[in-house]
């Protein structure tokens, strides 16, 4: 076992992507703390700044550094910690160990892998070894073979491998995220190519080929053992979705509903033996099964052995925090040691069992960039998830929905679900109910309604007749009470037994509104009795201490400890992860909780995101897992009574409830309602900027899309053209001309009195940056800005942006009066706490773009450069500050109280603390944000970067160095640069002659760079040939893109295959002097 | 003939459904509806279940019988009914208490609904309860003893003498050759050796472990049994089965104690949960009703070396009221297995080494096999008696 102040180093995994969401911000967040109970010293690389697991409260050394095997190696060289802990950041943590150790890293400095061994994990992930090990243990096993790069070479050799396979057959690529590379082969014709496909996504090793268990019931357990052998399952998960959808994908249930008890101990005992074979005695791992619905017949499809996405959902959903556990497992603990923190008096050695269903729901967000993207397959899709509790699986369910932060307060209809999507979504050829899809559930309740039979849809979708009949007694329930409706009207009885069976099923009053009208709503009123259970872990066998609530409508008392003589203040979370609200607000959330846990305010969180830290039980003083809708959050401010509701940190979500947070009479906390409304309504937020004297780009507003085009034609282009409330710039676009403007018109739908559509002078010339504040009203704080290296015109999430380091906005004029200017803004909307201001700088003229009076995506970033600087007790960063003043403390109290760099930024800057210390320049630090793009899992893009936001994470580049931070940037952002270890050519793509030549001489320095490793330039004329090392300079890239529509896929089909790409002059010279960088880097190692 | 609800015992809400009460001793009632016939329909000790698979198994298992389980399961039924995973030929429980109680299900080994089975067999059911609060009640007040009421006009029925062991142990007594046990290869041609087993109330999947490790089985009810009787079946080993209730009520039969004591010096023996407690009791030591029982398939029991430190730890099937009191256990019994949540006695070995005995269920059904060994090790008595 280690010894207390021996240090471990902890492998973050980078940005957010798909497949890899916060579930591991929250595992190794998770992982630290029981890294730091035994008093050990972590250590933690990750550059992901917005995550908890990057605080200097969670780990006592974090480096935001690249996940590369080189850079690791240095930190293992300086610091030389007594072990590393590999299995919390999912797989890319899992790789870069396997890697460090194939290096030889590992053993040269004497460091040990916690908790699994290197040829655990070489099995476990090899599906060849890991299925001739099933074999070998006479364990059920998929039939199939392994394709090598070499097969492919050998005539026939193919036709041997798959000989007494049927089609359809399963390609799975090793050693991908998320099942990226695999999918379902159903001819011969297109075996070939799609192996090959494999093959290079698998860089190198060799594929699997799978005859299909597309169809069969699909369950996965999460065990867990320990060094004397206890071995628990920590729960079984079924997924609704049949095999062939990912499981990240599926929509899955807790506890599970179709299978058997001797069942389920097959697999309980398979699972064990699997431990055995693998001589894998410590930690936790997730196994999934097959069972052939008709035969029983179960097979083993796969192993991950380390903590994933369903251990987090399984931790959030029992009550079991697998994370910590395991750490502590793998520093030598025994289960029966430890103790379940719910009861606070029982053994961690037993198997959860909850007398309540969680169901765990994906949410799609990327059918807007690949058409194809609604078909779902092996390969994982969604970008985020809900996690809802009910006493029924119906009642769960529907919470599920409400919660997926749609607009559903009930199960929708395949037309309901479709009038809430901003666009048209394919949903793959012929019938849609029989391929796999993102409206899946919506599709079956329409054909059910339409007379379709439970048997006829189960066997097109293969998903069990069980869920079905659940579910169909949910619509009958629906069709039979909105008919008694129509009958009340002329004056009969409601049917209140459909109505009380809705309600149970999870159906809210707001649907009730919708569906008929307020009076019904009323009328049925009565049957609606919330009540808040406690997620205990057992079933109410023992007395549970956490408080860990959910609602439900079936019980007749509650467990709810409402803390009467303590400050209580809610906290609401921002929800399912989607583009444009991710793990950002959960972080915000999260220091909101921290800081009122310093102030002694009974801290209460709400939230539906499974993968996060917001939603440890452990981390707020009160959890409710709960929809963010209106229904569900006014049910709990209606019991908690709360001092406050703390809106502004959970992104946009939170604020869409604030009038009827208000109408309820619960204060809200920071900005006013009026400040809120300020800035959301156009019209009224220009009127105020003309009387500041502010500049705004011109901006007409329409009420319907007939009105936007009869304008069309005598307008000065470009514009941008976008609906008024949106995230993540849904359904925007620049138009550079008319016949562009009508493209655009046409891609929106949802236009109306209540939701104009916007048409605004577009500055594509311009600089944009992002300001955030904080203020109390009577005093504007900068805490930060950040410059979009990309041009206007590029969704500001999806911008490369650079950290104006305070000298450099002291040397500058214009920030200076942009920094004014912002500051003045937040004064006169009436902020309190953080506001986000957007601008746009085009000869030196100031244009506000937006402003948000809430954090905004950028302030985690600015948190991360702000604890580097500053030595500062956690809570008193910037969130810290925000929520103070949100719960009424001024700026200058605050400064009084020793918040230092709040008083040195009075005179409008960003200060460091030990400014007396710091000599010269030589402190100076520069940082770069880089957005993270999803495009690689999508085949046939249309569209790329551009007004609509489609990045998922983002990642930091930190040095003293400029080009060193954008480089580590790049590196963490996933930009390939060439291998120099071997000699090559860098394929270099300009959009224009023009850009060409304004490159010109430092291209030859980067040539004169490469060539001491043996690489040189070569320039092509179309992006298709770019080769293995690519580099796209689109200088004028919005101009290209008008020109040449098919650009934009084009461009990001190669940035998803990780070529770098630069979109505006500053970034092309950056990243032209990052490869060189990166060329002398590799001169200096030899 | 069919009772036929009348109007007022229809539920508003459910009109298919009557409404139902639980009515508990310390005055608590309960409120959910009922597909039974109206009228009292049960008069029990009310037991709460944590599993969330194996019903089938909890419901004819014999050491229920007397009881009311209330399982904490959200849905119960969803994988339907199959004769092929019951532990005895009927239904043990005097009535089921579910929260969703599904009258559909999904299984390729279903056969029938498990509400069509209930009602078939006339087992009182109530569902739509809030079963959290009510196993809180229990958990709480410890097991009470109460009534389901269906509809509006329920009489108060005649309550059983739980006081006498033949009420509570019918079915055990009934066993002996039945038909239902017949199923099991009692006599294989590579069966190596004779077991009895002494039946309270035996689970078929005792008899399964048995019959899987090449044993003979013969059974013998629990008040026929003598030693005599077992030299003439040629058993080379004893199992002292499962079954319900108390087994203090044995006391009042010290001839039945001396004769299990005498059994277990002479012929390697294995005691399962009653049985345990049984062999126990017959060696001096003294039982305590747990307050609320160990009713699961999740609980933790560490094996134990004889320091009492932990050699091991299973995850193991329980069904008990009562246990072992360690406080004063004889000399000549040895603590095998602690139950790791609340220490109570697990598994005991005698001294002398003529039995072992455990409070769980080794053979699983339902449940984790975490401890099929135990069987293993009762197996190996017996090889080295035959080879002494």
């Amino acid at each position: 076992m280690l010894k207390a102040g021996e240090s471990v180093l902890v492998i973050g995994s980078g940005p957010i992507r798909i497949g890899q969401g916060c579930e591991f911000d929250y595992s190794c967040t998770q992982a630290c703390r029981a890294l730091k109970s035994e008093g050990l010293r972590v250590l933690l690389v990750n550059p992901n700044p917005a995550t908890i697991m990057t605080d200097p409260t969670t780990a006592d050394v974090v480096f935001l550094e690249p996940l590369q095997p080189d850079i690791v190696t240095e930190i293992i060289r300086e610091h030389r910690p007594s072990a590393i802990l590999a299995t919390m950041g999912g797989q890319e943590g899992l790789n870069l160990a396997l890697e460090l150790d194939k290096r030889g890293v590992l053993t040269k400095y004497g460091t040990e892998l916690l908790g699994i061994s290197t040829s655990t994990i070489e099995i476990a992930e090899d599906r060849e070894k890991f299925k001739n090990l099933l074999v070998k243990q006479g364990i059920g096993a998929i039939p199939g073979c392994v394709v090598t790069p070499n097969d492919m070479q050998i005539p026939g050799r193919l036709d041997q491998l798959v000989a007494g396979m049927a089609f359809p057959m399963i390609i799975r690529a090793s050693f991908t995220l998320g099942g990226g590379g695999g999918g379902v082969v159903r001819t011969r014709e297109t075996l070939r190519n799609q192996l090959q496909e494999a093959l290079d996504a698998s860089s190198g090793h060799p594929v699997t080929v799978e005859q299909s268990v597309v169809g069969w019931r699909e369950f996965e357990l999460e065990v867990m053992s320990d060094e004397i052998g206890t071995f628990v399952v920590v729960a079984a998960v079924e997924n609704i979705n049949p095999m062939g959808v990912h499981t990240g994908d599926s929509v899955t249930v807790v506890p599970t509903f179709t299978m058997r008890d001797t069942e389920f101990q097959n697999m309980r005992d398979v699972a064990k033996k699997i431990f055995k074979a693998l001589k894998m005695r410590i930690g936790g791992a997730n196994i999934q099964f097959a069972i052939h619905p008709a035969t029983g017949e179960m097979v083993v499809v796969e192993m991950n052995p380390r903590v994933s996405r369903s251990s987090a959902l399984v931790s959030k959903a029992t009550g079991y925090p697998i994370a910590y556990i395991s750490t502590k497992l793998a520093l030598g603990h025994r289960l029966d040691n430890l103790t379940n923190e719910i009861t606070g008096k029982t053994t961690a050695a037993y198997e959860p069992v909850i007398d309540y269903v969680a169901v765990k729901m994906p949410r799609f967000d990327f059918e807007k960039v690949s058409p194809g993207a609604g078909q779902l397959g092996i390969a994982m899709k969604s970008v985020g998830e809900v996690l809802s509790f009910g006493s029924s699986f119906a009642e769960a369910m529907t919470k599920a929905w409400r919660a997926l932060e749609l607009g559903f307060s009930s199960f929708p209809s395949f037309e309901e679900w479709t009038s809430r999507l901003p666009q048209s979504v394919h949903l793959g050829a012929g019938d849609a109910l029989k391929v796999a899809n993102i409206a899946t559930l919506p599709l079956v309740k329409s054909r059910y309604l339409a007379g379709s039979s439970i048997e006829e849809i189960a066997s097109e979708t293969s998903i069990s007749p069980f869920f079905l009949r659940e579910l169909a007694a949910v619509f009958d329930a629906e069709k039979a009470f909105v008919s008694s409706c129509n009958e009340f009207a002329k004056g009969s009885k409601l049917d209140f037994a459909a109505a009380d069976r809705l309600i149970k099923a999870g159906y809210s009053r707001s649907w009730f509104a919708r569906v008929a009208n307020e009076s019904v709503a009323d009328a049925v009123g009565w049957l609606f009795t919330p009540q808040f259970r406690l997620v205990d872990s057992c079933a109410a066998e023992f007395a549970a201490k956490t408080p860990y609530y959910f609602s439900t409508q079936h019980s007749v008392s509650d467990e709810n400890r409402i803390a009467h003589l303590r400050k209580r203040v809610v906290i609401l979370g921002s929800g399912p992860n989607r583009i444009g609200q991710g793990i950002e607000f959960d972080y915000a959330c999260v220091h909101a909780v921290q800081t009122l846990k310093t102030m002694g305010v009974q801290a209460i969180m709400v939230n539906c995101n499974p993968e996060t830290v917001s939603t440890d039980y452990l981390e707020a003083d009160k959890l409710y897992i709960e929809p963010l809708d209106e229904d569900a959050v006014l049910d709990i401010l209606r019991v908690e009574k709360p001092a406050g509701v703390l809106l502004q940190f959970g992104g946009q979500s939170p604020l869409k409830l604030a009038s009827r947070i208000a109408e309820l009479g619960a204060p809200i906390l920071g900005s006013s309602l009026a400040s809120i409304d300020l800035c959301e309504n156009r019209d009224a937020f220009e009127i105020l900027l003309r009387e500041l004297g502010i500049a705004s780009p011109s901006s007409h507003s329409f009420d319907s899309i007939s009105a936007a085009e009869r304008g069309a034609g005598q307008r000065s282009y470009p514009v941008l053209v976008r609906p008024s409330y949106v995230i993540g710039g849904q359904g925007m676009s620049v138009a550079h001309s008319a016949v562009e403007m009508a493209t655009a018109l046409a891609r929106i739908q949802d236009v109306s009195p209540g939701n104009p559509l916007i048409v605004q002078e577009f500055l594509g010339d311009g600089v944009e940056f992002d300001v955030d504040i904080v203020t109390d009203s009577k005093q504007a704080v900068v805490v930060g800005i950040l410059r979009h290296l990309d041009p206007p015109g590029i969704h500001s999430g999806d911008s490369v942006c650079e950290w104006l380091p305070r000298e450099e906005i002291e040397r500058d004029s214009n920030l200076l009066s942009l920094m004014a200017t912002c500051s003045r803004l937040a004064l006169n909307v009436g902020a309190v706490g953080l506001i986000n201001v957007q601008c746009v700088m085009r000869d030196r003229i100031i244009f506000v773009l937006e402003a948000n009076p809430r954090c905004s995506r950028t302030v985690p970033f600015l948190a991360k450069i702000q604890h580097r600087k500053e030595a500062f007790p956690d809570a008193q960063g910037i969130i810290g500050a925000a929520t103070r003043i949100c719960l009424g403390a001024t700026i200058a109290e605050l400064v009084k109280e020793g918040w230092s760099w709040l008083q040195e930024t009075q005179s409008g800057f960003l200060a460091e603390n030990d400014r007396k210390s710091e000599v010269g320049a030589s402190n100076i630090e520069y940082a770069f944000k880089f957005p993270v793009f999803p495009y690689g899992k999508f085949e046939n893009l249309k569209v790329g970067p551009g007004p609509e936001m489609h990045s998922l994470g983002e990642v930091m580049g930190r040095d003293a160095d400029r080009v060193r931070a954008f480089y580590k940037g790049a590196l963490a952002a996933g930009w390939k640069f060439p291998d120099l270890k071997k000699r090559g050519v860098l394929d270099i793509w300009f959009d224009s002659a023009e850009s060409q030549q304004a490159m010109q001489s430092i291209l030859s320095e980067l040539a004169f760079a490469l060539k001491s490793a043996a690489w040189e330039l070569r320039v092509v004329a179309d992006l298709s040939e770019l080769g293995e090392a690519g580099f796209v300079l689109a200088l004028s890239y919005l101009d290209a893109c008008a020109k040449k529509p098919t650009l934009r896929g084009q461009i990001a089909q190669a940035i998803g295959r990780g070529v770098p790409a630069a979109l505006s002059n500053q970034s092309a010279g950056l990243a032209i002097q990052a490869f060189c960088k990166h060329a002398h880097d590799r001169e200096a190692r030899h | 003939m069919p009772h036929l609800p009348s109007p007022i015992d229809s539920h508003p809400l459910f009109p298919e459904f009557r409404s139902a009460q639980i009515i508990l001793e310390d005055g608590s009632v309960f409120h959910g509806i009922s597909p039974s016939p109206p009228g009292v329909s049960a008069i029990a000790e009310f037991v709460f279940n944590t599993a969330t698979t194996g019903y089938e198994e909890v419901l004819t298992d014999p050491s229920y019988g007397g009881q009311v389980v209330v399982f904490t399961t959200p849905h119960l039924g969803t994988t339907g009914w199959t004769t092929r995973e019951t532990e005895s030929p009927g239904i043990s429980v005097s009535g089921v208490v579910s929260r969703n109680l599904s009258q559909h299900y999904d299984n390729c080994l279903g056969q029938d609904s498990l509400d069509a089975v209930l009602a078939a067999n006339h087992i009182p059911v109530v569902t739509q309860v809030d079963t959290r609060a009510l196993v809180m009640r229990l958990r709480n007040h410890g097991t009470l003893q109460g009534v389901i009421a269906v509809g509006s006009s329920w009489v108060e029925g005649k309550q059983p003498d739980l006081q006498d062991p033949l009420v509570i142990w019918p079915r055990a007594a009934a066993s002996e050759g039945g038909s239902f046990f017949g199923r099991f290869p009692r006599a294989s041609q590579t069966a190596s050796q004779k077991v009895l087993v002494i039946d309270f109330g035996v689970k078929a999947s005792i008899l399964r472990q048995l019959a899987d490790r090449g044993a003979d089985v013969s059974i013998v009810a629990w008040d026929k049994v003598t030693v005599q009787h077992v030299r003439d079946s040629g058993a080379k080993g004893v199992v002292f089965s499962n079954g319900p209730g108390d087994p203090r009520l044995l006391l009042k039969r010290p001839d039945l104690l001396e004769i299990y004591r005498n059994i277990a010096s002479l012929f390697p023996s294995l005691g399962i949960c009653f049985g345990h407690q049984i062999l126990a009791l017959a060696h001096g030591a003294t039982i305590e009703k747990l307050v609320f029982g160990h009713h699961a398939l999740n609980h933790p029991v560490a094996a134990l070396d004889h320091r009492e430190q932990v050699l091991s730890v299973a995850i193991t099937s329980q069904n008990h009221s009562y246990a072992v009191t360690s406080k004063g256990l004889p000399e000549q019994l040895v603590v095998s297995h602690r139950h790791l949540n609340d220490g109570t006695i697990a598994g005991l070995r005698h001294r002398g080494g003529r039995f072992a005995s455990v409070q769980y269920h080794p053979e699983a059904g339902p449940g984790p096999r975490d401890s099929n060994s135990i069987f293993d090790e009762f197996f190996a008595r017996m090889g080295d008696q035959g080879k002494c």
